[in-house]
């Protein structure tokens, strides 16, 4: 039991495509935990769902030797492992916020620690204690479609990427033996190689061994809120949506013949028919593909990773 | 004393369509939106462009009711929503009474002289649960009553929000989450799907105008919507949008499957316009219904069999409005 | 003075309703508030009134149709009895909560079964956790009054909340009584235009009614109590002004009749509550201390002034005209409600609970001297073993418990 008090686990998932991904990842190690006498919980945070194709999603879980105080919250308040099953979400999303002092964070990607780090330049890692990568696979494309919300589809967990960004998790943190992990998951060998392949960059004093957790907050005082609000003007700020991107468009203004078919067919009207050059809004374009897919002129409109690009991606 | 208006007037006979101003092509559309960035759809949502084509093509003198479904849920999920004209909520159940009551209001304070102006466009986004299902008799009785407004249904051929659940617009053989395939149930669902645009033409003599759309033809769509809106009375349009959650399909392929519905008659395009059908696009030789189907997992479980029933059943459809059938439907078996 | 004239409760809301101007009227059958609905549409056939006549496909609908009109600003009325009330469950809590003072008559009706067209009070009562101004008229004049108050209150910008006028099937929607029509002038001094600060409007676009998270949903529902709270302050002096520009006088929230030294106190709302008084009349001639205090109000509930008007007596006994299966006591809410308005008090009366008029059951001068001479005996006991009493089905022998 590798756990002393409760330790909160938060994976961050691609809505859709890699929810049965990250709800392996969270049920497999709270089994595994189970089986060593631990207390647990593993779901999914409630505020995400329904998830949409793409948006930046937690499960949970929670691993404690003690029975869980609060077991029902709709958040993990302050993780001390944090993984992330798509990397552009490092940097996106704000996956750290809130983390505990010596928290580590785990990232599925083929990327370096080392080149991570250059996409949180602007972060505060004073909290972080290790980012460590690992080539799991099951990218985003790959994952399987399903609707199915909530953690508690088990059949064949573990197989895929979730395995081995378990057993990665397993190998920096030891919150769980990979003994009882490759017990509880249909290919243990997947765990066995996150485990084995991890790539750990400590950024102070090797070793996962967090402080405590913040105490809890007081309650702020709230007021009232109206049900009717002004309707907005240009855009809709209070749903910015680039971070859900991991693939950016590039128009190649030399291809491109201003046809619009890009610009009809945007569901997130993103597109603004510029005749001095058309303009993407990489503030809200969730990188869906439509525009490279329907555009007539070859190579026009290109998909690139979002992660060759450092900066251009607001963080809430 | 002004003239009192009554509901329930004009429906024998035919009605004719004001001047409207049509959209030529995609080039010279309006660059203008009213459904604007910042919604939590997902990426690649047919609802959304639908949605966008929509509000682009009736305007800035528009008022949206928006029943409980992907459109409410996630346009609106964090006290917010992406609409730059007014937009209320119904209950999933009551999208045409509330679209009528907004008519109704309009009609009384325009007249009494408490509002000034004209009367506004008064639309309805209804999911399909919202229009055939459980939202069925308000959308009949705001067709029956002879209101002026527009009541579209955006089909994405399931309850969406909650998790992809089977609804009467569902095809045959489609997987939903009340419908999984399995021993007892390999087709998954096994019940053909309800022809709403039918439904409301047959019964509702106050409808002169109804037509299907799809997002993968959006000058066409939008033209529909401007001439739905430019009939006095009530108008019907049902509304193509693949949906890359529930069907599972790439979310960059949105567009795509929506063509390639219309170009294998899975969905028809055409426009009843006082009581004739007339195809609006004729696809130049109809594509294998399997096409179609194989780029979607919600079908990936159909046996040959249970394809060749869809293609009967498209084959059926297709004939009825004159269509060549060039693809043979696999004959069932006898006692299917 | 206006003129009078004999009306039911129902004809009477129906010549409120058009002196209100009301813009969109939405109907559906259901004895006993149909009536309201058959007088309205001969006044738009005929011209007598301006308003659009729609034929909802049911109550669902009827209110969904007012809540859109009423969005759009329009000044709205629909109304309904019986299983139709709880049909239309759905849309109450949508109206209140998007602050459309839209009103809705209720004409008394038992739910099914026993189905019967009787006047019991259970169905709106299943409305009063949604968050409309609710309350009962005694007589058609006060239901008239009634239609009239509340659209001003509902729709005064401190309120901007739905209201349920009730009033008694057959009792008061059937049986014509006298009523003072108002004189040319009177109603546009007391009700103005309707002047909503949102509507749909595209030169001022809202967007009403957007979901949130579920951090977000108690300081939304914070605005329906508020509103609930200011209308305590709002309603007595609108019904002040009423009393001025009218000249007909109405206690605000509780009409405390022969109360003030009163050991014995029956505490109910509507038509029976008019019997109650009768019974009190002769009573009190017999020398008797007794008295009714009549609630006008059931949302919001008049807590203050009901502990006011019969915190001294010695009893109180509840006229419960609805029923909750297997709440306090099995009783029904207006028991509920008047024991914990009580609560507060550093000395409480008994609280005894007639379950009366159920199923629309006439209630007697007879049943109320059965029920007083029960008041009486546990006046004498320190814990009576029965507090709960069905009319017509209980003994009424009590002893100490």
């Amino acid at each position: 039991m590798a756990t002393k008090g409760l330790t909160e686990i938060t994976v961050w998932y691609r809505g859709i495509t890699e929810g049965k991904i990250s709800r392996d990842i969270v049920n497999s190690l709270a089994k595994a935990a189970e089986k060593e006498g631990c207390y647990t919980q593993a779901f999914d945070n409630y505020g995400d769902l329904p998830d949409r194709v793409y948006v930046p999603c937690r499960s949970y879980a929670r691993i404690s030797d003690s029975p869980i105080a609060e077991p029902y919250l709709y958040e993990n308040d302050h993780p001390a492992i944090v993984a992330v099953v798509e990397p552009t979400m490092v940097k996106g999303v704000p996956v750290i916020k809130g983390i505990r002092p010596g928290a580590v964070l785990v990232v599925n990607t083929d990327k370096t620690p080392e080149e991570l780090l250059q996409h949180l330049q602007d972060t505060d890692l004073s909290d972080l204690a290790a980012i460590a990568t690992i080539r799991a696979g099951g990218g985003v494309l790959e994952g399987a479609l399903s609707g199915i919300e909530g953690a508690t589809d088990v059949s064949g967990m573990g197989s895929g990427a979730a395995g081995p960004i378990a057993g990665a998790i397993a190998k920096i943190s030891g919150i769980v033996e990979l003994g009882s992990l490759e017990a509880v998951v249909i290919d243990p060998s997947g765990v066995r190689r996150g485990y084995e392949q991890v790539k750990v960059h400590w950024l102070g004093a090797a070793g996962y061994n967090p402080g405590p957790a913040p105490h809890q907050e007081e309650r702020a005082l709230g007021e009232e809120v109206p049900a009717i609000i002004p309707s907005p003007v240009g855009e809709n700020d209070g749903m910015i949506t680039g971070n859900w991107r991991f693939l950016r468009p590039v128009i190649n203004q030399e291809k491109c013949t201003q046809c619009r078919v890009c610009d009809i067919y945007c569901p997130d009207a993103c597109i603004t028919a510029d005749p001095a050059g058309f303009k993407i809004n990489l503030k809200y374009c969730k990188g869906c593909g439509i525009c490279w897919t329907e555009c007539p002129v070859k190579g026009a409109i290109a998909p690139v990773p979002e992660l060759d690009f450092v900066g251009g991606v607001v963080r809430f | 004393m002004p003239e009192i208006r009554t509901l329930g007037a004009e429906a024998p006979g035919k009605s004719s369509v004001d001047e409207y101003e049509q959209i030529k092509n995609i080039r010279t559309a309006p660059t203008k939106e009213y459904y604007l960035s910042g919604h939590r759809t997902c990426a690649g949502c047919g609802p959304a462009l639908v949605y966008k084509l929509v509000a682009k093509a009736s305007g800035e003198n528009t008022i949206f009711v928006g029943p409980t479904g992907c459109m409410y849920v996630a346009n609106t999920s964090y006290l917010n929503g992406p609409w730059a004209v007014p937009w209320i909520h119904s209950q999933i159940t009551n999208g045409g009474a509330v679209l009528s009551g907004i008519e109704a209001g309009y009609q009384a304070m325009l007249r009494k002289g408490k509002k000034q102006g004209e009367l506004p466009n008064i639309i309805c986004m209804a999911g399909d649960g919202g229009s055939s299902d459980i939202g069925l008799q308000a959308l009949s009785a705001a067709m029956y009553r002879n209101h002026d407004l527009l009541f579209i249904a955006y089909d994405n051929e399931a309850y969406a929000n909650t998790g992809i659940q089977v609804s009467p617009m569902t095809p045959y053989g489609a997987r939903t989450t009340f419908t999984p395939p399995g021993k007892v149930v390999p087709e998954a669902k096994k019940l053909w799907p309800k022809d709403l645009v039918k439904m409301i033409a047959a019964g509702h003599p106050s409808v002169k105008y109804l037509a299907s759309a799809s997002p993968a033809h959006p000058v066409d769509l939008m033209n529909k919507v401007r001439k739905a809106l430019a009939y006095k009375g009530p108008t019907f349009l049902h509304i193509h949008a693949p949906c890359p959650k529930g069907w599972t399909f790439d979310p960059s392929r949105t567009v795509d499957v929506g063509r390639l519905a219309v170009e294998s008659g899975m969905f028809q395009l055409y426009e009843i316009e006082n009581g004739e059908t007339k195809l609006t696009y004729r696809p130049r030789s109809m594509k294998p219904v399997n096409e179609y189907l194989g780029l979607q997992g919600r079908f990936s479980h159909l046996t040959p069999e249970m394809i060749g029933r869809i293609q009967q059943f498209v084959n059926t459809k297709a004939t009825e409005v004159g269509l060549a059938v060039p693809i043979p439907a696999t004959p069932p078996p006898t006692g299917a | 003075m206006g003129k009078k004239m004999k009306l039911s409760g129902t004809a009477a809301v129906a010549q409120a309703v058009k002196a209100a101007d009301v813009d969109v009227i939405c109907s559906y059958p259901i004895r006993p508030y149909t009536a309201t609905m058959i007088e309205l549409a001969r006044m738009v056939a005929t011209g007598e009134l301006d308003a659009e006549f729609v034929h909802g496909e049911g109550e669902h609908a009827q209110l969904s149709v007012v809540l859109g009109a009423s969005a759009a600003g329009a000044r709205v009325f629909t109304g309904t009895s019986g299983v139709g009330f709880t049909y239309a469950m759905e849309v109450y809590s949508p109206i209140s909560g998007e602050f459309h003072p839209v009103q809705c008559m209720v004409g008394n009706r038992t739910l099914d079964p026993p189905g019967d067209f009787g006047s019991e009070h259970t169905e709106a009562m299943t409305g009063r956790d949604q968050g409309w101004i609710m309350g009962w008229a005694e007589s058609s004049q006060e239901a008239f009054d009634n239609t009239l108050m509340y659209y001003r209150i509902g729709e005064d910008p401190r309120v901007m909340l739905p209201q349920f006028p009730c009033q008694d099937g057959y009792f008061i929607t059937h049986i014509p009584d006298l009523v003072e029509l108002p004189e040319a002038g009177q109603v546009e001094s007391f009700l103005p235009p309707f002047n909503p600060k949102f509507s749909l409007d595209p030169a001022r676009p809202v967007i009403m009614g957007p979901q949130c998270r579920a951090d977000q949903g108690a300081a939304i529902e914070l605005g329906r109590t508020n509103a609930m709270k200011r209308a305590r302050s709002v309603i007595p002096e609108i019904v002040r002004d009423f009393s001025l520009k009218f000249g007909r006088q109405y206690d605000p929230f509780v009409e405390k009749y022969k109360t003030e030294d009163a050991d014995f106190i029956f505490v109910g709302q509507g038509a029976h509550a008019r019997t109650a008084k009768s019974f009190v009349d002769a009573a009190r001639a017999a020398g008797q201390k007794v008295g009714v205090a009549r609630l006008r109000f059931m949302r919001p509930f008049p807590n203050d002034d009901l502990a006011q008007a019969v915190g001294h007596a010695k009893v109180v006994g509840i006229m419960e005209n609805s029923n909750s299966f297997g709440s306090v006591l099995d009783s029904g809410p207006v028991t509920i409600e008047t024991r914990a308005a009580l609560y507060d008090l550093d000395k409480r009366p008994k609280v005894l609970t007639f379950m009366e008029g159920l199923g629309g059951e006439v209630v007697r001068l007879n049943d109320f001297a059965w029920m007083y001479k029960i008041m009486k005996e546990a006046a004498g006991l320190r814990n009576p073993n029965q507090k709960v009493f069905w009319v017509g089905f209980d003994t009424g022998a009590i002893q100490e418990a």
